[in-house]
């Protein structure tokens, strides 16, 4: 833990990634009804979003209804 | 030719416009970086797990660039076998259900070329999000570790991207059989399984079949075997993978829309 504390200039990039990420999937849920996304319930999907690292790929593939 | 062209085109673009063209090369970004971090933190983890009140003394080897990459590749074959599934399922399957495919092949091209442009566009994707990763994953190792390896890993690379290209078209002609996108993810997920199963069948599945390429990739890093070692499985992942996306033209050209 002490290398990750000394070395946030590494860990920053990972970080910002990863929260991009997580923007990029529920910018695109927020702006949905609640019919246009599976199950009608939104809260959902969030959670799903929050999965590390593959949560957004769940929700863009999975998640949406035309 | 034109014709197949446009379909090209029309894929890349399709790409370009979705969620694609972002999500995937940042997790494969993620992947990359993660690993040479989790490599050098590793021993301090397990000696934090095991308590430093205990008074044993735990001694770890340093970690080292081979770490990283064991770690790279571990991850490609699990989370990045799981992102080139997940997001190629539906290539075919979506468009026949959701009735594109008939609009657009009233138009005068052939029927291979949807196939094969799906799987050429899906393709550069993935293999460009997975160099994208190994350039990072190589850069992070160059301060991490101080050392590269360069050759020996990116040996490993060419590996598993000739797997992936399989898993692709796995995927492809999954897509192009099934008749909802449950059907084709089933078939898909259990071809993948199948492959990664062979080799702890016989031993001559775990020389020459295509699931062998990932436990070859590993060693190639750390330098246990060389690259001609790998070459018959490489040749046989490579000639199944034409194999597969011919039988997806021929299936899709025999199916009603």
């Amino acid at each position: 833990m002490e290398f990750l504390r000394e070395n946030i200039s590494l860990l920053a990039p990972l970080i910002i990634l990863q929260v991009v990420l997580f923007v990029i999937g529920i910018v695109d849920l927020l702006r949905r009804d609640p019919q246009q996304v599976r199950w009608g319930i939104k809260w959902v999907w969030v959670l799903i979003l929050l999965i590390n690292i593959i949560g957004p790929l769940i929700y863009f593939v999975f998640g949406r209804k035309e | 030719m034109t014709g197949a062209r446009t379909f090209l085109k029309k894929e890349f673009r399709e790409i370009g416009k979705t969620y694609k063209i972002y999500v995937i090369p940042i997790i494969f970004l993620v992947l990359g970086l993660t690993s040479p971090l989790i490599a050098k933190i590793a021993p301090d983890l397990v000696k934090s797990l095991a308590g430093s009140g205990s008074g044993v003394v735990i001694q770890l080897p340093l970690p080292t660039a081979v770490d990283a990459y064991l770690q790279l590749f571990k991850n490609f074959n699990q989370i990045g076998i799981l992102v080139v599934l997940i997001s190629s399922i539906g290539l075919v399957v979506e468009e026949k259900s959701r009735g594109t495919a008939v609009l657009i092949l009233t138009k005068p091209v052939p029927r291979w070329a949807f196939i094969i442009s799906k799987y050429i566009a899906s393709a550069v994707l993935i293999v460009g999000s997975t160099l994208l990763s190994y350039f990072a994953c190589l850069y992070y190792c160059g301060i991490l570790f101080d050392e590269t390896l360069f050759k020996p890993s990116f040996q490993g690379l060419i590996l598993l991207l000739v797997y992936y290209l399989l898993v692709l078209a796995i995927a492809l002609l999954a897509s192009t059989i099934g008749s909802t996108s449950v059907v084709s993810g089933g078939l898909a997920i259990g071809g993948v399984l199948l492959l990664s199963l062979l080799p702890s069948l016989h031993q001559w599945f775990a020389r020459y079949s295509p699931g062998a390429l990932s436990g070859m990739e590993t060693k190639l890093a750390a330098g246990s075997i060389v690259f001609s070692d790998a070459v018959p499985a490489l040749i046989v992942t490579a000639v199944l993978a034409v194999l597969l996306v011919a039988t997806a033209v021929v299936v899709f050209q025999r199916q009603e829309l």
